[in-house]
């Protein structure tokens, strides 16, 4: 388990450029599907096929990480650069990127207002290290996107790591796939493209697929750090099943059914609203007629930072819960 | 190329009235078929030549403007904006109301009344009434109506022999490159799309994924140059003269990656002078047409033109240009 | 028809963004004497189904059904209960209102609030904040925990008053008296011949993603839609351009949203049939499910008829009698002049 965290989350994989993590999980997940594809806008697709008069099932995670693209660069060699997603300027100062191509810089600052507590993007720059222009131009395009960059720790129970929003959705979905033989329901799980920069890649996945029901898996916050703000939400706390977020509603009976299975299981869960941020489930649930959506999330701290933390027991209980409603599922 | 003609009409966002008359008859002259769909869109085919693909061209036909909010006692108009327009441009401008387009003017108190106070701030947006010239609410209301369409009324001008100044010149200008390239016949059948209400969420976009299931869409637009003194060390593309603006990555969506590399690929071999836009800003057309239905490939090349989303704008000819020549040899190599 | 009883029933029925059921069975009831068949489409949306004389096009009527709430978000070890909210709720109101928490049953409750001598000289002079505010059910943790959990939905308590001049207030008249009014309008085309087929909708969830309106527009595929919902009656406050007299009119909507030809058409049949309307205008996204609609599928033009209501998004929205029959009437009778020749103009 650690060194399948370990690589899904080291790799540089931003918004628009999701080759490299793709390439990645389609060979991971060749050998425990009965077909793969990747569409147009870039998603990868698997499919486990189940019998006749299953239900169709859309298990979703996003292979997407935030990040940067570099928009200038200026005549000593600094770059400056616009965010990939929710890449916020109080997390950045001073972490490493690492570019798609290799090239590692640091973020700093301009001179700080004395009244502003965080310098906004735009103050923002990357520091690869060059002596001038012309030696970062041959270092570094206009465009070029890169990451965090950031070492994966795996312990007893806490994985710490940059994207496991939602390197962690596709690793549960992975271990899910490994684990579902012969199941009477059509299981897609599709590994989506894009959604950082706006849900793109799983609208157009779900308006092929079409399918009866979908669950989305991404990060949510938690409640439990000090002076936080209240959400019943914690690491440990088990599988947290999506009520409410700041994008959608869960569909109601996906909602019960996944509970159901849960104590069914002994699968420990817990139920989430998550006041500010939404995920893939927002765009599947009103795609062409509409798709009954859930959606299982992993409890996480520090989101969108590159020291993002879960708990490793709540990482279990999801995958059992994506399995078990994967088989019990009958609308 | 009459640029003059489709600059100066009006189509504020949700009643694009006058532009969509003009773009239909000249599509007509050139399309197989022109049709109009529910929400206005102009959809205008050109069979191909045996090729199996849908390529698409798309520009939108609207422009930023208002609609009348409010009528008072004395017969001023009250405006609404639509589309995202700097409220600091809008004092003391000329407007035309309505389908009689009723000429009317921006009022503004004069300076020698104001206090130093006053001319500190921006005049507020919700202050600024248009006088048409009549006396009372019941004059004004035989002329206009709750809902009319308001919009700048700036007359297209050719400042010299490349650069040129009007209204709306985004996304007129890209509706000029569909027409120019409606003229041509493609291998592939080529969707001319001319689209409402981009201004106001790209809603006419939204609808043709549904309608059109195409392999390629090349979105033409208008985008504001930031070729101003600046002394910062930051990106101030795009620049006026150096070419169409080829999006890599706005707000709403990433260029194809296939769309891209063929587009700088032809650009070098054709000696067509291009450049890249400021990646991150804005947002096309293309955000809405990529997620559509299953996906499609698309990118955006844009004219530059200074002060967009405000009554004049100025750009060059020769981007236009080169805009429309470089769609063309990318169309032809699909 | 009792449109008073039926106005009673759907308001008083509780069915929060996504917790619609126990109104949806309600509506269902009171639609399906005029419909010649009911069913729910793949989203949820309930669609009463009318045959037109030629049936060869579509109309579609859309109301929102769902309203806004609250709901918890936790439940505190004394008893009382945290909540989050559901749709555009104005925190200044919630201090002492009665609600209902919609728990395995129906459980009174209180939104209850820190007292005045309890907070410091600053706080006092700030409105509450979420955070600050529970409700309180009287009854312990334990009790609570058999029937309560995060993610049950809390409604205003239902209370519908007669006022003077056949006012009523009552909650969630945004969007039951618009849902009320479709009804009467399919009870109105019992009576009258109309050639197209007519698809009467309560949707879910407008409140909070327009999940509904969108989805029904996709699935119905109409050739012409028309939205009904809750516009702002004038009080004290509300600017004269802003807000509409609720004894006296309707509004119908123009804006980028709407179908300039198809809106022109329902304003003539307003002043044919002697309704009284005025424009609304709508220069940005309307706030209804017209938005929705007007994009989905293959776009489909769209009119919006608003009734207009006072204290919107409280407890005691207060509406005239009045508005729903015209608004049912006029509906209807626009239907009715729906025929063969119907053109997409926009002319």
């Amino acid at each position: 388990m650690r060194e399948l965290i370990k690589k899904l989350t080291e790799i540089s994989s931003p918004s628009g450029n999701e080759d490299d993590i793709r390439n990645f999980i389609k060979k991971e997940i060749k050998n425990y599907c009965d077909s793969i594809e990747t569409d147009v806008m870039g998603n990868l697709i698997a499919r486990i096929n189940g019998k006749k008069g299953g239900k169709t099932i859309l298990f979703d995670a996003h292979m997407d990480e935030i990040g940067v693209m570099v928009n200038h660069i200026d005549e000593n060699g600094f770059l400056r650069f616009t965010a990939i997603g929710g890449f916020f300027p109080f997390h950045a100062l001073v972490h490493r990127i690492r570019f798609q191509n290799g090239v590692i810089g640091v973020i700093g600052e301009e001179k700080r207002d004395s009244s502003a507590k965080v310098s906004p993007l735009d103050k923002l720059y990357i520091d690869i290290g060059a002596k001038s222009k012309k030696e970062a131009e041959k270092m570094i395009e206009v465009g070029d996107m890169g990451t965090y960059a950031a070492e994966t720790i795996v312990t007893d129970n806490r994985i710490i790591a940059k994207s496991l929003d939602d390197r962690i959705g596709c690793y549960i979905m992975i271990e899910a796939m490994k684990k579902i033989k012969k199941p009477k329901n059509t299981i897609y799980f599709v590994f989506a493209s894009q959604e950082e920069v706006g849900v793109r890649g799983a609208r157009p996945a779900a308006y092929r697929i079409s399918p009866d029901c979908a669950i989305a898996l991404d990060v949510t916050g938690t409640g439990d750090t000090p002076e936080s703000a209240k959400m019943e939400v914690k690491l440990d706390g088990g599988a947290a099943i999506k009520v409410k977020d700041s994008g959608m509603l869960t569909n109601r009976k996906v909602r019960e059914k996944l509970i159901d299975v849960a104590k069914k299981h002994k699968i420990k869960y817990q139920l989430e609203i998550l006041e500010h941020g939404t995920t893939d489930a927002f765009g599947i649930q009103i795609t062409a007629g509409g798709v009954p959506t859930g959606a299982i999330s992993i409890p996480s701290r520090y989101i969108h930072s590159p020291s993002e933390m879960v708990s490793v027991s709540d990482v279990k209980a999801c995958t059992d819960l994506v399995v078990a409603f994967a088989n019990d599922y009958d609308a | 190329m009459n640029i003059e003609k489709f600059s100066n009409a009006m189509g504020v966002s949700g009643d694009e009235w006058e532009i969509r008359r003009l773009l239909t008859e000249e599509a007509e002259k050139y399309a197989d078929s022109v049709e109009i769909d529910a929400m206005g869109n102009i959809i205008a085919l050109k069979r191909g030549t045996g090729g199996k693909k849908k390529l698409m061209a798309v520009a939108h036909m609207d422009e930023v403007g208002f609609l009348v909010t409010g009528i008072d006692e004395s017969g001023f108009l009250k405006l609404g904006r639509v589309g995202g327009i700097d409220p600091r441009v809008c004092v003391d401008k000329r407007v035309i109301v309505g389908r009689d387009k009723i000429p009317g003017v921006i009022m503004v108190k004069p300076i020698h009344l104001t206090s130093r106070d006053e001319r500190g701030k921006p005049v507020p947006f919700s202050s600024l009434l248009v006088d048409i010239g009549t006396e009372k609410k019941e004059e004004t209301a035989k002329y206009v109506k709750l809902g009319d369409p308001v919009a700048f009324d700036t007359k297209f001008e050719k400042l010299s022999n490349s650069m040129i100044k009007g209204k709306a010149f985004d996304d007129r200008l890209g509706c000029v490159a569909i027409i120019e390239l409606l003229k041509k016949r493609y291998k592939h059948d080529f969707y001319a799309v001319f689209t409402v209400q981009e201004e106001v969420g790209l809603r006419g976009a939204s609808v043709i994924g549904e309608r059109i299931k195409a392999d390629y869409a090349i979105i033409l637009e208008g985008t504001g140059a930031q070729d101003f003194p600046n002394k910062k060390d930051i990106n101030k593309s795009p620049k006026i003269g150096a070419g169409p603006c080829v999006t890599i990555k706005d707000g709403r969506s990433f260029a194809s990656k296939e769309l891209l590399k063929l587009t700088v690929k032809v650009a070098e071999e054709n000696k067509i002078p291009f450049q890249f836009k400021k990646p991150g800003v804005g947002g096309t057309d293309a955000g809405v047409l990529q997620i559509s239905g299953t996906g499609i490939k698309t990118i955006v090349y844009a004219t530059p033109a200074r002060y967009i989303h405000s009554p004049v704008s100025i750009s060059s000819v020769n981007d236009l240009k080169n805009k429309i020549n470089l769609t063309d040899l990318v169309l032809k190599s699909l | 028809m009792d449109i008073v009883e039926v106005l009673k029933t759907l308001s008083s029925s509780y069915g929060l963004t996504s917790f619609e059921d126990d109104v949806i069975k309600k509506a269902e009831e009171l639609i399906s004497p005029y419909a010649d068949g009911i069913n729910r489409d793949k989203a949820g949306n309930l669609t009463a189904f009318k045959k037109g004389i030629e049936g060869k096009n579509k109309v579609l009527i859309a109301t929102h059904i769902d309203e806004i709430g609250l709901i918890v978000s936790g439940i505190e070890k004394n008893g009382l209960l945290r909540f989050s909210t559901v749709g555009g709720i104005d925190l200044r109101i919630l201090p002492g209102m009665e609600v209902m928490v919609l728990g395995k049953e129906n459980i009174p409750g209180v939104i209850g609030s820190i007292p005045p001598h309890f907070q410091s000289e600053d706080d006092r002079g700030k409105p509450y904040g979420r955070e600050d505010l529970y409700i309180d059910t009287g009854l312990d943790y334990t009790k609570l925990k058999k029937s309560v959990e995060i993610g049950t939905p809390v409604a205003y308590r239902s209370r519908f008053t007669e006022l003077k001049n056949k006012k009523f207030a009552s909650k969630s008249l945004d969007n039951r008296a618009s849902c009320a009014a479709m009804i009467y309008a399919m009870y109105e085309l019992t009576k009258l011949k109309h050639k197209w087929d007519v698809f009467g909708v309560f949707t879910l969830q407008e409140e909070y993603t327009m999940l509904g309106g969108k989805t029904a527009g996709f699935n119905t595929d109409p050739d012409l839609a028309i939205v009904m919902d809750a516009t702002f009656g004038l009080q004290p406050g509300v600017p004269k351009d802003e807000g509409f007299d609720i004894d006296s009119v309707l509004t119908i909507a123009r804006g980028p949203n709407l179908h300039p030809g198809a809106t022109r058409e329902l304003m003539h049949i307003a002043e044919e049939e002697h309704i009284k309307y005025e424009i609304e205008v709508t220069p940005g996204m309307s706030g209804t499910d017209a938005t929705g609609i007007q994009i989905s599928r293959r776009g489909i033009p769209t009119v919006l008829i608003s009734l207009p209501i006072r204290n919107m998004h409280t407890s005691s929205e207060t509406i005239n009698i009045n508005s729903v029959i015209n608004a049912g009437k006029l509906t209807a009778r626009y239907i009715a002049s729906l025929d063969e020749n119907y053109e997409n103009r926009f002319e």
